[in-house]
């Protein structure tokens, strides 16, 4: 039971943490989907695989925080590239914001009050 | 597509593409042609098929995740899932009903067609054994003409018979996975 409550905590935190990672990853430098899987793989604390990545990248889409362009790549077959909106760059700096003063927030809580 | 031939890929594709059939174009052949690009470009780098798919997960979860992903930005969308599972019932036991009688029609047109071919054959052949000629009392034409006709209509008979046959065995077909895709969407929308 405690797994379980543990399990859907991380879910529920990791669900808002992964689009502003991947806004992030996109602002670094301009990626196609599999790229972003194997970016992400690098920190499996967020548990960010394909079944996750794919469907998110559709609703950043859709919601017009991210483009695509098709980019010829070295082997094989064109590739679609993820780059940020102007709305996305936005939407971005304003994640940034806000996740620093959760942490600063949640610091404050988690630590115990020192003595004056 | 240089890579993305690999069977086992594809089916995975297909049921994809089934999972997300309420998903709206473009957007459903978008979302199935990514996925394609993803495995292509995995196997390109050197994974195997089956880790590929393994690692994508059930496609229905995968198309409910999609679902659930795209419904955030949709205000009304708890009900129309709701009504979404409600329409496919009703569909359902509509279509079952109108299927139960095609099936049934096509099942006793069959029958019929191929026993009454049958029969016309055996008699004709049975006349033509037998001795004895005479000119037909209802069709004015020799004996042998006659019998002739009759395995000769008797074969189209059961031609037809069996075309009736192979049609309702694609019918039954049809339906069986059609049913199979409502069970398995109504599935995925109460997960």
């Amino acid at each position: 039971m405690t797994t379980k409550q543990r399990e859907d905590w991380l879910a529920q935190v990791r669900r808002g943490l992964l689009e502003l990672c991947v806004l992030a990853l996109t602002d670094q430098q301009t990626t196609y989907g599999y790229e972003m899987v194997t970016r992400l793989a690098r920190t499996p604390q967020l548990a960010a695989g394909e079944g996750t990545v794919y469907p998110l990248l559709r609703r950043l889409r859709r919601d017009g925080l991210l483009r695509t362009s098709w980019k010829e790549s070295d082997a094989g077959p064109p590739r679609q590239y993820y780059e940020l909106t102007a709305s996305g760059r936005r939407h971005l700096a304003a994640l940034h914001h806000d996740w620093a003063a959760i942490v600063d927030a949640v610091r404050i809580n988690l630590e115990p009050e020192t003595a004056p | 597509m240089s890579t993305a031939s690999n069977p086992a890929i594809d089916r995975y594709l297909t049921k994809l593409s089934t999972e997300l059939s309420d998903l709206p174009e473009p957007e459903h052949t978008e979302v199935v042609h990514e996925i394609r690009n993803h495995a292509a470009e995995a196997m390109r780098a050197g994974e195997d098929p089956a880790t590929v798919i393994e690692r994508l997960g059930d496609p229905s979860q995968l198309a409910q995740a999609y679902r659930v992903e795209l419904a955030i930005t949709g205000s009304r969308r708890p009900l129309r899932r709701v009504a979404r599972v409600f329409a496919l019932i009703g569909v359902t036991a509509v279509s079952s009903l109108a299927s139960f009688v095609v099936i049934v029609v096509l099942g006793a047109l069959t029958l019929a067609l191929i026993g009454g071919g049958a029969a016309a054959i055996v008699v004709g052949i049975v006349s033509l054994l037998l001795p004895g000629d005479y000119v037909d009392t209802v069709l004015p034409i020799p004996q042998t003409i006659s019998e002739l006709l009759a395995m000769g209509g008797g074969v189209a008979l059961t031609l037809a018979g069996l075309f009736s046959g192979v049609l309702l065995f694609f019918y039954v077909r049809m339906v069986v996975r059609g049913f199979r895709r409502v069970t398995g969407r109504l599935r995925a929308a109460r997960a």
